[in-house]
């Protein structure tokens, strides 16, 4: 399979106060055609900010500082303006978090898609299309809602008008950024099992943020875990739960409740992620790591193989001789 | 049907509220010292002609008959001869609201102009030193009396320069625009500052919103972005703050109209108050009001069409 999307040592920074915060720290992943690609970590690890760096929507106070981020062999962040909006849209989509706020509230549900449609498409085969877009999102009566305000529907129904609006310009590869997280449990399946659908259908990429494991599980091919602003391991979706090598991760898995573990208590990672404008000596993790040893606070550890196409960011390639 | 039932809901609430207005204007104009009579016979004051024109006047009836014939001219919407001009009170409001209405029309154009330009620029620049220079001097506008800048422009444009006209209405619709340009810059400039600073605001808040990022994901162009995502949303408050100022225009430009001499209906007004024209003065500020209940209405219908979650019901 080809790649759809390489991103070699992308750093994004935003400045705060003219202080540097290194969000996205040295980050290098790559995409297959058709795959899904989880990202996953703690609130403020970098995950949306890599999203928003690929599909060139920085807050106003971001930049990405180095790197590159090539799709289909061309670097986005050498584009110009003119140059993104033929691929933003077209060639990468976006959803985003909060369907509440991400529709806008004065224009009719119609426009919002149309206006992605291409120009040389007549009016009634534009709204033919919207009609048929909502159909597909599972929208029952789609023809009402096209003339329908974004505060006439309700979370789980703007997720699917949101979805329906991003696919309208036929992305290749859809970046979804944590879509499931401001709904309701039963919805979130839902909205899950249709983006699924929608990837195998449209036969597109995709890239899942989530701070879910369990949804990561379910639906990626492979994952990054990222934690202040790195990868701290990546590796296909079987390896990482079976075999997982990074404290981070372990730590992670340990902390979800599950039915055999009912009655043991769940394990918590004790500690704060650090603040990113002052990143600690050595390992980012090592404060929080149950294992750490000296050079853990000395020296950064590099991301290793430590099986094939199974990467971890520790000194210890995974085999932590017992805990400190 | 239900916007037709929100409209007739909304007449009928103007009844009462009409009604206090009534009872507030004449309780109002009577309590101001000073007596319409002596004010007309000036320097020909007798006790006996005065009794006399107060009994033409029918002053000397008893207040609360007094109010019951104010009222009945409200009602029948006939106000009757104003008191020391000799004409009937709608003839002068015609005649007069012609001057006031073209030059709130003009100040509203100039309001609008500036203040998009204006405001547009300081919310969109990315530049801090822009949108911080368009603020200081909109701060400085909004402290500047407007009579004052008033006098400045008629002492550039009208004396040094003789461009325009110092003051007057003029006798031709050329000249009448002509003679608007200076009193309506004059009167658009206070309200210009309010407006930049409030869509500059709206501009900054309002692209940031999730859903103007969203727009940039689709691939939709800057411009479609900034015009159907940043600035249709300014316009649900923006068009809230221009409503209001622009009925204020309308019923109390007495200020400009005084510098420029213009013969609107502030100048009347004034007029009217300084002779104790009661009947003049009733008869205008329950007309005024009546103008800006129905603008208020207006307003609100204007607000479902820009913002689609007010619902007329």
């Amino acid at each position: 399979m080809d790649e759809i999307l390489k991103v070699s040592n992308l750093k994004t920074v935003f400045y705060d106060n003219s202080r540097e915060v290194h969000a996205v720290n040295d980050v290098s992943f790559s995409i297959r055609e058709g795959e899904t690609f989880g990202l996953i970590g703690e609130s403020g690890c970098g995950k949306s900010a890599t999203c928003r760096s690929i599909i060139g929507l920085l807050k106003e106070n971001g930049k990405i500082t180095e790197g590159e981020i090539l799709y289909k062999g061309k670097n986005l962040v050498k584009m110009s303006r003119k140059e993104l909006e033929k691929i933003r849209g077209h060639e990468i989509g976006m959803i985003f978090q909060e369907p509440m706020t991400t529709l806008n509230p004065v224009v009719k549900i119609e426009t919002q898609i149309t206006e992605c449609l291409p120009k040389t498409m007549s009016r009634a085969d534009k709204k033919k299309r919207a009609e048929e877009l909502l159909k597909m999102v599972g929208i029952a009566d789609a023809g009402q809602r096209l003339s329908a305000y974004s505060y006439e529907l309700s979370g789980g129904m703007r997720q699917r008008v949101m979805i329906a609006i991003a696919l309208a310009a036929g992305p290749r590869l859809l970046l979804a950024d944590e879509p499931t997280t401001a709904l309701d449990v039963t919805i979130q399946d839902q909205i899950l099992k249709l983006l699924m659908d929608l990837k195998q259908e449209l036969k597109m990429s995709m890239i899942l943020v989530t701070h879910d494991l369990g949804v990561a599980s379910q639906t990626c091919d492979r994952i990054a875990v990222m934690y202040a602003g790195k990868i701290v391991e990546m590796s296909d979706v079987h390896a990482l739960f079976l075999n997982p090598c990074h404290p981070y991760t372990r730590g992670l898995l340990e902390s979800i409740p599950t039915i055999s573990k009912k009655g043991s208590r769940l394990i918590p990672i004790e500690g704060m992620p650090p603040n990113l404008k002052k990143l600690p000596e050595g390992c980012a993790f090592a404060p929080r790591c149950r294992f750490c040893r000296s050079i853990c606070l000395q020296q950064e550890p590099q991301l290793q193989e430590v099986e094939t196409g199974h990467f971890s960011r520790c000194h210890f390639r995974g085999e932590p001789e017992g805990e400190k | 049907m239900k916007e037709f039932n929100y409209i007739i809901k909304r007449i009928l609430q103007m009844i009462p509220a009409l009604l206090v207005i009534t009872v507030i204007i004449f309780a109002g104009m009577r309590l101001i010292p000073g007596d319409p009579a002596i004010t007309m016979l000036g320097t020909h004051y007798s006790d006996a002609a005065a009794e006399g024109l107060r009994h033409k006047l029918g002053l000397d009836q008893p207040l609360f008959f007094q109010y019951l014939l104010f009222l009945k001219q409200v009602l029948t919407f006939d106000f009757g001869n104003s008191i020391t001009m000799n004409a009937p009170v709608w003839d002068l409001f015609k005649q007069k609201a012609v001057v006031t209405l073209t030059l709130t029309l003009v100040t509203a154009i100039f309001t609008i102009i500036i203040s998009f330009i204006f405001g547009y620029a300081a919310g969109m620049s990315r530049h801090p030193l822009i949108s911080k220079t368009i603020d200081s001097i909109a701060l400085v506008m909004l402290s500047i009396p407007e009579f004052w800048i008033g006098i400045q422009l008629m002492l550039i444009f009208g004396l040094n320069l003789k461009l325009l006209p110092v003051g007057g209405w003029g006798s031709t619709w050329p000249e009448h625009i002509r003679s608007m340009i200076l009193p309506a810059i004059s009167g658009a400039m206070g309200t210009s500052a309010l407006m930049i600073r409030n869509i500059e605001e709206e501009i900054t808040k309002i692209k940031k919103q999730d859903y103007v990022d969203f727009a940039y994901s689709k691939g939709l162009k800057k411009g479609v972005v900034r015009n159907r995502y940043i600035l249709k949303n300014v316009m649900v408050s923006t068009v809230t703050l221009l409503s209001m100022r622009v009925i204020g225009m309308f019923a109390g430009s007495v200020v400009i109209e005084t510098v420029f001499a213009l013969p609107g209906l502030g100048s009347l007004l004034m007029q009217g108050i300084m002779a104790r024209d009661y009947t003049l003065v009733q008869s205008l500020v329950y007309i005024f009001a009546v103008i800006v209940l129905v603008m208020n209405l207006l307003t609100d219908i204007s607000y479902s069409f820009l913002n689609p979650r007010i619902r007329l019901e």
